[in-house]
């Protein structure tokens, strides 16, 4: 069995679990809060099976994800969203049933079968980490490494309830959500250069507003910039430039050195167009 | 130094702790006390972020503060997770901005902004380099392999074609 955490914007791994499934024979488990996204539509994503959980706080779902790994033998795969909720909720549990965890692995980018990948763009690694047949692999995979689901309205599958029974042991580690549960390497981030004009400006913040991305201001304190990015209209030398982990787009009305080391350079005079283009 | 481990160390000065102790891999420990730590323990480093937190001193802190590190084997949310879940701790979050008031006996994970952080402290660095660092192993077995070159593509074309281009690039990147 795969289980798929689809809270926290986690439905859109239905698809990989799906492929995945569909070449081991695996069912696919979607687990949601109760009053959460339309169950019928996890199962057209790919799921087998939904569960819907009555959770009063997040830190119940450490208690639900534990109790299916220590009690579920088939568990091939626990798979969250990454992000920093999911995983404080994946680390909580991995220590709640170490021993049934044959390997656990956060912000990976590629799974498949029982072995995960992440790699470290910036360095030119890899790491990779397999499970036992009899173990579970526990796993946060970047929502960027995954394509959109394919949605099958003419899927069947079954849903379920799961009460959650009373906690009296239980230490509520989870205070509130943060607003933005997102890590720092999932959100985008469009970073603006200093000679950027006023229109620029004002087309970059709405287009920050329609992806819900973060705007920074380049300036020689920007050290790191680690999801991925979009870098407007600069012209430093490498030198000066942060160092960037994620996937970095330029966007420069001339030829820039940031372009040596972007994975879409775009040269185009008329970035305002562009930039309306994207609205 | 990872830039998060630097954050957090900046973070941890800002609430005015008599103690604060750097714990992590031999070689960064002399920069933490450089940073503001009061003391450090070196501990191996390891794959797994269950392991490495069972290294952690057992002292009974009344925070733990953990660096992003978005790009290590593991992040700091992880880290986290654990030690919340193993010592009975409160798990918060602060990122650029937040106030500073938190519960006692919580784990804070300082969001790493990328942002420079305050440089070392000159006064510092005499009684860093004296202190005695115990070199520790590192621990683990993940395969580490080469990755494939990243290919870089340039894209032409008039604007409105761009515009196509970079929406379908963002929608993937975000899935918005």
């Amino acid at each position: 069995m795969i289980v798929i955490f689809c809270e926290l914007g986690g439905e859109v791994l239905l698809g990989k679990a799906r492929e995945i499934a569909d070449s081991s024979g695996d069912r696919v488990l979607a687990l949601i809060a109760e009053d959460s996204v339309d169950p019928e539509r996890l199962i057209h994503l790919g799921a087998d099976e939904v569960l819907k959980c009555s959770v009063n706080a997040l830190g119940d779902w450490i208690e639900i994800i534990s109790d299916l790994i220590r009690n579920e033998n088939k568990l091939k795969l626990v798979i969250f969203p990454s992000n920093i909720i999911s995983n404080v909720i994946m680390g909580a549990s991995y220590s709640r049933v170490r021993s049934k965890i044959g390997y656990y692995l956060d912000e990976a980018e590629l799974v498949e079968g029982t072995t995960a990948i992440k790699s470290f763009a910036s360095t030119g690694f890899s790491l990779q980490k397999s499970t036992a047949e009899d173990k579970t692999g526990l796993l946060s995979l970047k929502i960027s490494s995954v394509s959109q689901p394919f949605e099958d309205t003419s899927r069947y599958g079954k849903i379920r309830e799961l009460q959650m029974k009373q906690i009296t042991d239980s230490f509520p580690i989870l205070l509130d959500v943060p607003e933005e549960p997102l890590s720092s390497s999932g959100e985008l981030t469009i970073l603006i250069g200093p000679l950027s004009n006023g229109h620029v400006n004002e087309l970059v913040q709405k287009v920050a507003d329609k992806y819900h991305s973060r705007i920074r201001k380049y300036s020689r304190s920007v050290q790191v910039v680690y999801g991925p990015c979009i870098a407007i209209e600069l012209y430093d030398n490498l030198r000066d430039l942060p160092e960037f982990k994620g996937d970095l787009i330029s966007l420069n009305a001339r030829s820039s050195p940031i372009g040596a080391i972007s994975d879409l350079v775009i040269i185009n005079s008329e970035i305002e167009k562009v930039l309306e283009g994207l609205l | 130094m990872s830039q998060s481990s630097k954050a957090a160390l900046a973070f941890a000065n800002t609430l005015g702790f008599h103690e604060t102790v750097a714990v992590g891999f031999s070689p960064v420990l002399r920069e933490a006390l450089a940073r503001g730590a009061t003391s450090c323990v070196s501990v191996p480093l390891c794959d797994d972020p269950l392991e490495q937190a069972s290294f952690f001193p057992k002292d009974d802190f009344s925070h733990v503060i953990i660096g992003e590190n978005s790009d290590w084997a593991f992040t700091g949310s992880s880290l986290a997770g654990i030690v919340s879940e193993s010592r009975k701790m409160r798990f918060c979050l602060f990122k650029d901005g937040d106030s500073i008031e938190f519960p006692e006996r919580s784990v804070i994970l300082v969001k790493d902004s990328g942002e420079s952080t305050s440089s070392i402290d000159v006064r510092r660095i005499k009684s860093s380099s004296e202190t005695d660092v115990n070199p520790e192993g590192v621990l683990g077995d993940v395969t580490l392999s080469k990755s494939e070159t990243r290919r870089s593509e340039s894209v032409s074309g008039d604007a409105s074609e761009i515009a196509s281009i970079l929406t379908r690039r963002i929608k993937r990147m975000t899935h918005a």
